[in-house]
């Protein structure tokens, strides 16, 4: 009869055993199951984090690299009117007018017609943006002071 | 990250300017620009400008073609800061 509840005893003892480690696996099991999916997920979001960075980063150097574009062709953009004091300083129009009224009357209309045609030229809508630059210093001088020929020439007669 | 493409519109038409016809007129021509002119536009009359005048007009346009300039060169800022950008990557995968 001992031997009966001795062997029950043991019996249960592994029973217990053998359950508590069967319960401790699946529990394991679900633990492992559910770090993975976590940790997938956390990767996903530091690709994510990593990617949103990135782009962000482009961005920046993006838009420095235009804004510094930008300023450029807006100083590129003023050398037309300086140009055109300059030039309207360095010589006495009045004085050159008075003596000679045709070769400055030459100059003057050739100067205003570069002007109309750059002001066309700037507001074509297919035209080259770049080249601006090149016209306006050029178009500057010639533009107030009149030379087809070139600029220089224009600014001579203004003044 | 979405971003909201803004539409690129096409740029307004291209300006179209008459001619005008400049006299310079000193002591040296006036005869000469009296009768010339009033052979060609049959009237005698004209507005005059002063040489200042004349520089200031001049000055006036150079800074409105700087306006215009500077404004084109913003808008092609705008432009090229709103063009989408590549999808893919090297590796051909999507981001």
């Amino acid at each position: 009869m001992i031997k009966v509840y001795l062997f029950l005893i043991i019996m249960g003892v592994i029973g217990g055993v053998g359950y508590g480690g069967y319960m401790y696996y699946k529990d394991t099991q679900e633990r492992i199951a559910i770090l993975t999916e976590n940790n997938a997920k956390l990767e996903v979001a530091a690709q994510l984090q990593e990617e949103t960075i990135n782009t962000m980063i482009e961005d920046v150097q993006r838009n420095s690299k235009l804004n510094k574009e930008l300023q450029k062709e807006l100083q590129i953009a003023e050398g037309y009117g300086d140009q055109l004091r300059a030039t309207l300083q360095k010589h006495n129009l009045t004085h050159l007018a008075n003596k000679k009224p045709g070769l400055i009357e030459r100059k003057m209309q050739n100067a205003t017609n570069r002007l109309w045609d750059d002001l066309a030229d700037i507001t074509n809508p297919n035209g080259v943006q770049p080249n601006t630059t090149g016209k306006g210093s050029d178009g500057n001088k010639s533009g107030e002071n009149g030379n087809t020929d070139s600029s220089k020439t224009k600014a001579s007669p203004a003044k | 990250m979405v971003k909201t493409e803004i539409p690129i519109v096409a740029r307004p038409k291209q300006v179209q300017l008459n001619d005008i016809k400049i006299y310079v007129v000193s002591k040296l021509n006036y005869a000469e620009f009296i009768k010339s002119y009033e052979k060609k536009n049959g009237a005698d009359s004209y507005i005059a400008l002063s040489v200042k005048d004349y520089e200031n007009l001049s000055l006036n346009f150079a800074e409105l073609r700087r306006y215009i300039e500077q404004q084109k060169q913003i808008i092609v800022y705008y432009e090229k800061a709103i063009v989408p950008k590549k999808k893919g990557t090297e590796n051909g995968k999507v981001q």
